[in-house]
């Protein structure tokens, strides 16, 4: 008997190693790709259509200076914000010492902060009428810049600073997983045989997150990439804005999109090595007994605290804190409550309906990926939307609206999906697909294949597999893209800002819109519904699981 | 008690995003123009004529997006701050004219375009912050910037924004290119720092003592003057009219164009002509500090007492010819690499 049913697992198992073909999963991922990457894969060769082709490699000056200065804050971004993010996380999951449990929480809510408002931020603060410079001055008895010296935050170095100090949680959340979970028993071993300190961190901490500390650098640097408003305002010449002064002020869109497809080849470089280099992940049983956390003491608890607290206190405390200063001192002119409230509900609304819609698309392609394992190179696909600049995705969309609003007219209807919330939402998809997708087929990946054939055994077909097996198994991962998805979404501007319908607002859109109007104290209060909400929201990615 | 407004919040936010369908009395607005710059007006208008204004603003791209909605698109009018967004949204094709006897008749030539597709509502002048402390002339010419007497003593903001790549267009248009050219080099020449920020930072760099002389648009001196946050950077700078050595000062203007498929045709040009009217330009110019294009009416008298810009002959719509040309000669010349580079 037992004997047989051995014997029926291994025909069964056989049978699954060369699996019968499947329609559905080919279906699925060719709808979900095809609508939200090759339909605006194809707006994007549209627009670098035409035009005399060789200007994109007859490179100018200016454009190389642009390439040169973006590859320096790349590379200042990924050591800087790498080694906060890994520094801050060793010592919160490795080391016991005060105010730690706060901290260890604090430590994501930079990652609140849109960077076009930490730089804003970061000039009121440290610019010479700032308070900070203004302190200096009367500390020293200076008058004037001649009169003394001053780091001087827009440059480069300045938007290297201002940006890893948003960016390093991207780096901090999957180090901390990997030193709490996922390595804890590598950890807990070399512990055991004696390692302490700078060998424990240096042989087994450091290798150990290398492949999260690689996932993070990307998020973060495909946030840098994006990035026009910090960069432009700190005085960096970032790719974005060449390409925009080759859209706006030659009116050469093909161009424009060229530099941008350039751009979006780095990039697809950039996944490609984090792909190689990331994938060792180590498998951890959950659920056993760890030591407790090194208890540090005198100075070096202090230093420990410091290490881990500035990121906090720069990161957010300091930055938010001047915000809700400026938001008391204006509240008086802050005359429209409504139209704040009726933003903020919004952006909520918004972000929540990106989110489900993301993640519905991701899971279904995850469960497309699983069932057909060829259809894995997927997920690489699926980041197309994540690393093109935001104002050139919406220009790539513009073709795809139209053509859709052409078949509406078709089958006579009146209506349209551009100037409505359908098209941000669209266009939000296409920008967040990757992020949720990788989430989701990450979560997947570590449920063992196995599983699927028992199940197929024990006679479910594919739907029931997928919604009994695969979606609880997804959980997890759901839940963290979702999360940065919604934080993401929350601080959105550029396609929100193109594509909203008429008297349509977020909060962000208000920010910025004030902002641009060189009155961004009027911005305060819209910054800090902003904060409150993807704070909360990273807040949960740092919950106890 | 808390559900009921809450609910009509969610209905309404629903109701602007799902109903672009135009009803009667009122008029889309698509705009590059900052809100809170527009907004009283447009109440005003909507009080005065009951004709409500949908708005929808973004830094760029909305000819783009008219150009995407095509025939559905609900904008009826799209308005901006310079007069080359203005020209290439007609070559988008999204644009018909906008003439009316009565806008003939408000608005001089030079404020409308050629073949009438479109006009002007406000100008602005480009004039020169200069330190009241560290810089004696009282009157110089868009030249002097690139003389190197001011060599290390210049800020202004990138040359690849607008309204700096607008004023290269029109050193072409007065100086031809080849001395615009040398203009532009000895500019990058004298250059303090690397551009960077707007035109309000060119003042606040002057007050800090980064630089003695710099280049903005007049209205953010009344701006700044407004704003108590900001006076002390203005209080640094006095402000010097310029012009050309041919006797122009360059002018930019905001401007609006009526879209090829505007479905609210009617309500668009009321809308067009009471913002050329005589209550419209005067809070207009005091509001947002700009010149009014209707001859008559008076300039704010915060910055009145700077001087009258002398007008250019060279037409609007030439000078927005150059501004490829423009955008070319500033990267040509490195202006954003700043002065080391």
């Amino acid at each position: 008997m037992a004997a047989s049913s051995t014997a029926t697992l291994k025909q069964t198992g056989a049978a699954n190693a060369r699996p019968r073909f499947r329609a559905f999963p080919w279906v699925i991922a060719g709808l979900v790709l095809g609508i939200f990457v090759a339909a605006p894969a194809a707006g994007f060769l549209s627009l670098m259509a035409g035009g005399a082709l060789s200007n994109v490699l007859a490179f100018s000056p200016i454009q190389l200076n642009a390439m040169r200065e973006m590859s320096l804050l790349l590379a200042g971004i990924a050591v800087l914000a790498g080694s906060m993010g890994l520094i801050s996380a060793w010592l919160v999951s490795i080391y016991d010492f005060p105010l730690r449990r706060l901290i260890e929480v604090a430590l994501v809510l930079p990652l609140a902060f849109p960077t076009y408002l930490a730089a804003f931020v970061a000039v009121d603060l440290l610019d010479f009428f700032g308070p900070v410079q203004s302190l200096w001055r009367w500390l020293i008895g200076a008058k004037t810049l001649a009169d003394y010296r001053f780091f001087e935050v827009r440059s480069l170095p300045g938007a290297i600073i201002v940006l890893s100090l948003v960016l390093f949680p991207y780096v901090y959340v999957p180090c901390r997983l990997v030193f709490s979970q996922g390595g804890r028993n590598v950890i807990d071993a070399a512990r055991l045989l004696g390692a302490r300190g700078a060998a424990l961190f240096l042989k087994v901490g450091a290798p150990l997150a290398m492949p999260a500390i690689l996932a993070g650098l990307v998020l973060a640097m495909l946030e840098a990439i994006n990035d026009i408003g910090a960069t432009e305002h700190l005085g960096v010449s970032s790719f974005s804005v060449v390409i925009r002064d080759l859209w706006l002020n030659r009116f050469d869109l093909p161009s424009a999109a060229r530099l941008a497809g350039l751009l979006l080849g780095i990039v697809a470089l950039l996944v490609v090595v984090e792909a190689r280099l990331g994938r060792r992940k180590s498998a951890s049983p959950r659920n056993v007994a760890h030591p407790r956390p090194i208890r540090l003491g005198g100075w070096q608890a202090v230093l420990a605290c410091f290490l881990t607290g500035m990121p906090v206190l720069l990161g957010f405390v300091i930055p938010a804190g001047f915000l809700v200063w400026r938001a008391f001192l204006y509240a008086g002119q802050q005359a429209a409550w409504q139209e704040f409230a009726l933003a903020s509900l919004s952006s909520l609304t918004l972000a929540t309906g990106v989110t489900a819609a993301v993640l519905v698309l991701s899971a279904a392609l995850a469960i497309a990926m699983r069932i057909a394992p060829r259809l894995a190179v997927s997920n690489r696909i699926a980041a197309f939307g994540y690393a093109i600049p935001g104002t050139v995705l919406v220009l790539a969309l513009f073709p795809v609206f139209r053509t859709l609003d052409d078949a509406l007219s078709l089958v006579g209807s009146g209506a349209a999906i551009s100037g409505t919330l359908g098209a941000i939402i669209l266009a939000l998809c296409v920008r967040f697909l990757g992020l949720g997708a990788s989430q989701a087929g990450f979560a997947l990946r570590r449920l063992p294949r196995s599983i699927d054939w028992v199940a197929r055994i024990h006679g479910m077909n594919d739907l029931r597999l997928a919604l009994r097996v695969h979606l609880p198994a997804m959980m997890p991962g759901l839940m963290l893209g979702g999360t940065l998805i919604f934080i993401d979404a929350v601080k959105e501007l550029p396609a929100t800002l193109l594509l909203r319908p008429l008297n349509f607002e977020t909060l962000a859109t208000r920010a910025y819109a004030q902002a641009s109007a060189g009155a961004f104290e009027h911005a305060a209060l819209d910054s800090l519904a902003i904060l409150a909400l993807s704070g909360i929201a990273a807040l949960m990615l740092i919950r106890k699981r | 008690m808390t559900d009921t407004p809450l609910k009509t919040l969610l209905a309404a936010s629903l109701l602007a995003g799902l109903s672009a369908a135009a009803s009667a009395q009122e008029v889309n607005l698509y705009t590059h123009r900052e809100p809170a710059l527009i907004k009283p007006l447009l109440d005003k208008f909507t009080a005065e004529t009951g004709v409500k204004v949908n708005v929808v603003f973004a830094a760029s791209g909305l000819a783009e997006r008219i150009q995407s909605e095509g025939e559905k698109s609900p904008a009826d009018l799209l308005l901006s701050v310079d007069v080359s967004t203005l020209t290439h949204a007609a070559s988008l094709g999204i644009t018909q004219p906008i003439v009316t006897p009565a806008l003939e008749k408000a608005v001089p030539a030079q404020f409308r375009a050629k073949d009438g597709q479109w006009v002007a509502v406000s100008a602005r002048a480009r004039v020169i912050y200069a330190s009241k402390d560290r810089v004696k002339d009282n009157a110089l010419t868009y030249e002097d910037l690139a003389d190197p007497r001011f060599k290390g003593k210049l800020c202004t903001r990138p040359g690849t924004h607008a309204y700096n790549t607008g004023l290269a267009a029109a050193a072409i248009a007065h100086l031809g290119a080849e001395k615009a050219e040398a203009w532009a080099r000895g500019m990058r020449a004298n250059l303090a720092k690397k551009p960077a920020g707007g035109d309000r930072d060119v003042a606040k760099d002057i007050a800090a003592g980064a630089c003695d002389i710099g280049v903005g648009n007049m209205y953010y001196v009344g701006l700044m003057q407004k704003d108590p946050n900001q006076k002390a950077w203005v209080e640094a700078i006095k402000v010097i009219m310029p012009t050309f050595k041919d006797g122009a000062t360059h002018m930019n203007i905001s401007g609006l164009v009526l879209t090829k498929n505007a479905k609210n045709k009617a309500e668009a040009i009321k809308l067009a002509e009471w913002l050329v009217g005589k209550g419209a330009q005067q809070q207009y110019a005091a509001d947002n500090f700009e010149y009014p294009v209707v001859p008559g009416i008076a300039v704010e008298a915060s910055i009145a007492g700077f001087g009258q810009p002398k007008a250019d002959k060279i037409p609007l719509d030439d000078i927005a010819k150059n501004r490829k040309a423009a955008s070319e000669l500033m990267e040509k010349v490195g202006y954003d690499l700043g002065p080391q580079g």
